[in-house]
């Protein structure tokens, strides 16, 4: 049974979403172990990032050769050798860990509003879990039909409930549900073709922490779902 | 601060100096190694449509953007042959200076087996938003899709690396 705290979420969650999106955590996070974790886990993640972009940045060839199969790996360290070719891993890597992308200036740690994880249920249009009766696809997306066994958004809905524009379970082996397999979908914009699905044991992690964010997720007005 | 954008000279690449990190969102997407500068073309043709048709505020971000678009295209259009890890690793020839600190190449190593479980999307956000450094609103306003789906594919990925970085003692 996860801990909960802090108006009914879980820590490493709603930490880790913190740690994703720069928003500013609750002072009441401040100084866990959960949000010490999840600080961690983005640094290392950014800093694995900006090491494995500084080597493919500078060591991809010119030609389309494959490394693998060339013969002439002198010429491999010729490219490492370059002052000019370390100067640019030195500003690459740079570049990634200063965090300066600014790009319009606002940066979301800015927006008192943010209130993560509950923002993004808030913002759902639609949260259910059932059994797939049927799937069509359409190109890389596919139509999904379920047999819905429970709703989070709305708190009920229709017994068959069909959700067009999922994309591939995420995480998943990148292929379709078959029938009969138990699925969570999650429609954040129908309109835009915004629908993610999830399978396997991704459905207990991904439903625990979305329906432990529900409680705060209804004190949020949708207005504000623009920024969500 | 908005950039804008300078029209490009002829021949001039279109991303400036940033030719080494357009490269890299395109291999991290999944492009392989022989189709890499078409890829880059691919890129650059975009580009200069797309500065033609009204102004771009940062080339670097949105070059890099536009890279990552063209990968998905890459990855979903073509069967996968290669694994970044296996060429990561093909890179690092005996003898060759190593730049990085050890942890660095660990790192850098475990995050190219990483990328390469993932699906094509989720490589796409992890590398804009860890790699590119652009915030989840730039993120979703690039792709077109709702801030709450970038955050929830974010959420599902890092959660899942997260596991595997603390069962491998790397954070």
């Amino acid at each position: 049974m996860p801990q909960i705290t802090d108006g009914g979420m879980t820590p490493p969650d709603n930490a880790l979403m913190y740690a994703i999106t720069g928003e500013q955590a609750p002072a009441t996070m401040a100084g866990t172990d959960e949000m010490a974790e999840a600080t961690a886990t983005v640094t290392a993640l950014r800093r694995g990032l900006a090491a494995l972009g500084s080597e493919l940045a500078t060591a991809a060839p010119e030609s389309a050769t494959d490394p693998a199969r060339r013969p002439d790996r002198a010429s491999a360290r010729r490219i490492w050798a370059r002052p000019w070719t370390l100067a640019t891993a030195a500003a690459v890597v740079g570049v990634a860990l200063a965090g300066g992308y600014a790009w319009t200036g606002s940066d979301p740690a800015d927006n008192p509003d943010s209130r993560s994880l509950p923002g993004l249920v808030a913002c759902a249009e639609t949260i259910v879990m059932g059994n797939v009766t049927s799937v069509s696809s359409q190109g890389d997306r596919f139509a999904v039909t379920l047999d819905a066994t429970r709703y989070l958004k709305p708190e009920n809905g229709p017994k068959v409930f069909t959700a067009g524009d999922a994309r591939l379970p995420l995480g998943g082996a990148g292929t379709a549900p078959a029938r009969g397999e138990r699925v969570l979908v999650v429609v954040h914009d129908a309109a835009n073709g915004d629908v993610d699905l999830f399978t396997g044991t991704d459905i207990a992690s991904e439903w625990a922490w979305m329906e432990n964010a529900l409680p705060d997720s209804r004190s949020i007005d949708p207005k504000e779902c623009d920024g969500e | 601060m908005r950039q804008p954008l300078r029209r490009s000279q002829e021949d001039d690449p279109p991303w400036g100096d940033d030719a080494g990190r357009v490269r890299a969102v395109l291999i991290m997407g999944g492009v392989p190694w022989q189709d890499l500068d078409d890829a880059l073309q691919q890129v650059r043709l975009k580009l200069l449509e797309q500065s033609s048709a009204g102004t771009i505020h940062n080339t670097a971000a949105w070059s890099a953007v536009v890279a990552s678009r063209v990968a998905v295209d890459w990855h979903r259009g073509r069967r996968r042959t290669e694994l970044l890890r296996r060429r990561l690793v093909a890179l690092r020839a005996p003898g060759v200076a190593e730049t990085l600190p050890a942890h660095d190449r660990d790192l850098a190593l475990m995050m190219a087996g990483e990328l390469d479980e993932l699906p094509a999307d989720q490589r796409q956000l992890l590398v804009l938003r860890f790699y590119v450094d652009l915030t989840v609103p730039q993120i979703a306003d690039a792709l077109g899709v709702a801030q709450g789906t970038v955050k929830s594919r974010l959420h599902h990925a890092v959660g899942r690396l997260r596991d595997r970085l603390s069962t491998k003692g790397m954070v």
